[in-house]
């Protein structure tokens, strides 16, 4: 074991594996779904055109080889968006994302900067809104957690900056 | 002393400050148009006289507008110091109004140019942490306004007292804690960069940063190398150009080390590093002296790097960091030589761990006893991940030439499985007491030691083989910069993130 010196005993700290997940709104799997449609409708129609113009019938592979990479590549978008999942602590909170690469970030208030709430016209429509951390130093947006519905983004934010000291405090 | 308390009270700075700004104009020229710059010499050497004499008006009414733009702008900068926050106003067409608080500022520089120095001024450059990385520079003031409006901003602009009896107290006068006499500078100059030659000679690789490597991928982004070659090839034709790129090769290589140690000692001459109540000073430089100051509490991690030139003369160099908003490479700008680092080169190993309890009180970093990652893992991945090129090469070459060819993969092999067990030795981890280490390496090690409570975020991220196997990477964000251990046991992981945590939440002191 790497760990010497401690001034705590391990096994009294707050362990944050197996944290109970909140999974996003449902809306939100609306939301995706609707994402892909508007992705992929469009190619869709672009690929009968080689069929439509030289008018053999062959190029009719094409819409399909389309249609099955778009039922896969969808439903893996669609799986993913179920898997996230935000857990809030007392203190901190964890936000997990991936299919493959399942990632964990666990982040306390008091480092937590600033707050942003957005959504875009999608998300308006499903009534959903993005929140993004910000905290100091590396990359700019630090976590940035999609498909929240818009009462409980705020919510979240007001909990955050309550509990979050950041410069503001000093 | 009062005289600073006299508040809102604009002020401009010496007229020689136009030379400061027009070296800026310079330097911003020369970090945009770098490319523009070797196709308009070359140019130049092929042209008639005529455009020859164009070309030299061009160039004399382009310096007449810097001068011009020069004065404007040293015409049209004010600052102002009020009790907690510095005011610049700035700008000729585009204005702008600057205020920094004193409690948010990361570093306080002094540098005196040669330029300066007859005049006793100064440059006093505050550098503040934000997601707008902003540096202030006041060119051209007063060296003891200079000095005493950073000591002003270092005390936060609280402590600016006339009282006698505080003032005593707070500062029994500076203690010297290490200067480096030439040698040492020079042995900086020679461990620093024996990396970046290393990695032009082998394309970019296991390496640990430094400010001078990042100015190098800088520059390699900006020139395309394209219209140099093709303005040479219009200039000295075929030939000429092979033999002048065969020359710049070897100039490189012969030329590097020397312009890393001379580098080295313009910058570090007479380096003296010194600390007073919680305030640490450095200063040294040839011709422009530099003059930096850091308080103890903005220390995020001390990162010591031994590469292998360093290994080699058993030195290491140690760096503190301090918040940053990313380094300049992204948004297109010049690295500034480490800003937000503070260097302390060229140590023994005594020096370090004694200059690693002033800095760490209370951390022992003799103690640090590093766990290693899993070596199997990431053995069998880095094989199976060459397998397939490996493959192609020594078939289609075994069968196309010669059966000899397909010694080639046991070969590859065997380097690679070296590689990887080079870099599993010289990663690790460790906790003792507060303070994390994380290490990394393949020729030589980059150790950072930072406080667990200065942790911004923690994440852990794990592929389903890794979930199977029980391992997982680990990266730990902090304000200055970001580390990433592959390959670390699950419960490793989730302790280090617990604890980290744990420090974070269970402290009051601000990390900042």
């Amino acid at each position: 074991m790497a760990f010497v010196n401690l001034q705590v005993n391990m096994a009294d700290l707050p362990v944050a594996a197996g944290l109970e997940m909140e999974p996003m709104a449902e809306a939100y799997q609306q939301e995706v779904k609707t994402q892909q449609l508007i992705i992929w409708l469009p190619l869709l129609l672009l690929s009968f055109l080689p069929f439509l113009i030289t008018q053999i019938f062959f190029l009719l592979l094409i819409p399909v080889f389309m249609l099955l990479l778009a039922g896969l590549v969808s439903g893996l978008v669609i799986k993913k968006s179920r898997l996230k999942g935000i857990a809030l602590r007392e203190h901190d909170m964890a936000y997990r994302s991936g299919l493959w690469w399942q990632k964990t970030v666990m982040l306390a208030y008091d480092r937590v900067q600033h707050v942003e709430v957005s959504s875009g016209p999608l998300q308006r429509k499903y009534g959903l809104a993005s929140l993004k951390f910000f905290t100091a130093g590396g990359s700019s947006v630090d976590l940035k957690v999609d498909g929240l519905s818009r009462e409980r983004a705020e919510q979240i934010r007001a909990y955050i900056l309550e509990r979050s000291g950041g410069q503001g405090r000093a | 002393m009062s005289d600073t308390n006299a508040a809102q009270e604009w002020h401009r700075t010496s007229p020689v400050a136009v030379v400061f700004f027009l070296f800026r104009t310079a330097r911003q020229f020369a970090a945009n148009g770098l490319p523009a710059i070797a196709v308009i010499i070359a140019a130049y050497a092929s042209g008639g006289t005529g455009r020859k004499a164009l070309m030299v008006a061009g160039l004399l009414l382009f310096i007449l507008i810097s001068v011009i733009a020069s004065f404007l702008n040293w015409l049209r900068f004010r600052f102002c110091i009020t009790g907690d926050r510095v005011l610049v106003r700035s700008g000729v067409l585009h204005r702008e109004e600057l205020s920094v608080e004193f409690g948010r500022v990361q570093n306080v520089n002094i540098r005196e140019p040669f330029y300066m120095r007859p005049f006793s001024l100064a440059v006093l450059a505050i550098d503040t942490a934000g997601s707008s990385q902003k540096e202030i520079f006041l060119g051209g003031i007063n060296k003891d306004l200079a000095v005493r409006l950073r000591e002003t901003i270092l005390a936060g602009g609280k402590e600016q007292t006339d009282d006698p009896a505080v003032e005593a107290s707070a500062s029994s006068g500076p203690t010297t804690l290490l200067s480096r006499d030439v040698k040492d500078i020079i042995i900086y100059g020679l461990t620093v960069n024996f990396i970046l030659w290393f990695v032009i000679a082998i394309g970019a690789f296991f390496g640990a940063w430094d400010s001078s490597e990042e100015v190098l991928k800088w520059l390699a982004a900006k020139i395309q190398l394209q219209d140099v070659v093709q303005a040479a090839e219009n200039s000295v034709g075929l030939l000429g150009s092979i033999l002048l790129l065969l020359g710049l090769v070897l100039a490189v290589f012969l030329l590097l080390p020397l312009i890393s140690v001379l580098g080295a000692l313009f910058r570090h001459y007479g380096y003296e590093l010194s600390v007073e109540g919680e305030t640490y000073r450095k200063s040294g430089g040839l011709l422009t002296r530099h003059d930096e100051s850091m308080k103890r509490h903005k220390i995020q991690a001390l990162v010591l790097k031994q590469n292998f030139a360093a290994l080699f003369l058993k030195r290491i160099n140690m760096q503190l960091r301090v918040a940053s908003a990313g380094s300049g490479i992204e948004s297109g700008q010049l690295p500034t030589g480490g800003k937000a680092t503070f260097l302390v080169p060229a140590l023994h190993e005594p020096e370090v761990l004694e200059l690693a309890k002033e800095f760490f009180p209370a951390c022992d970093v003799a103690g640090a006893r590093f766990s290693r990652v899993n070596r199997r893992r990431m053995t069998t991945l880095v094989l199976a991940l060459i397998t397939v090129p490996v493959l192609a090469v020594t078939t289609s070459l075994g069968l196309l030439l010669s059966w000899k060819f397909f010694a080639i993969a046991p070969l590859a092999y065997a380097i690679a499985w070296s590689a990887v067990s080079r870099y599993w030795k010289k990663t690790g981890y460790a906790v003792v007491g507060e303070y994390g280490f994380v290490r990394h390496g393949f020729i030589g090690t980059e150790t950072t030691v930072f406080p667990l409570f200065k942790v911004q975020r923690v994440d852990i991220r794990q592929t389903p083989g890794q979930r199977r196997k029980g391992l997982a990477h680990l990266g730990i964000h902090l304000a200055s910069h970001s580390l990433k251990i592959p390959y670390v046991p699950i419960e490793d992981a989730e302790q280090f993130r617990d604890l980290s945590l744990y420090c974070v939440e269970s402290t009051d002191r601000a990390w900042y």
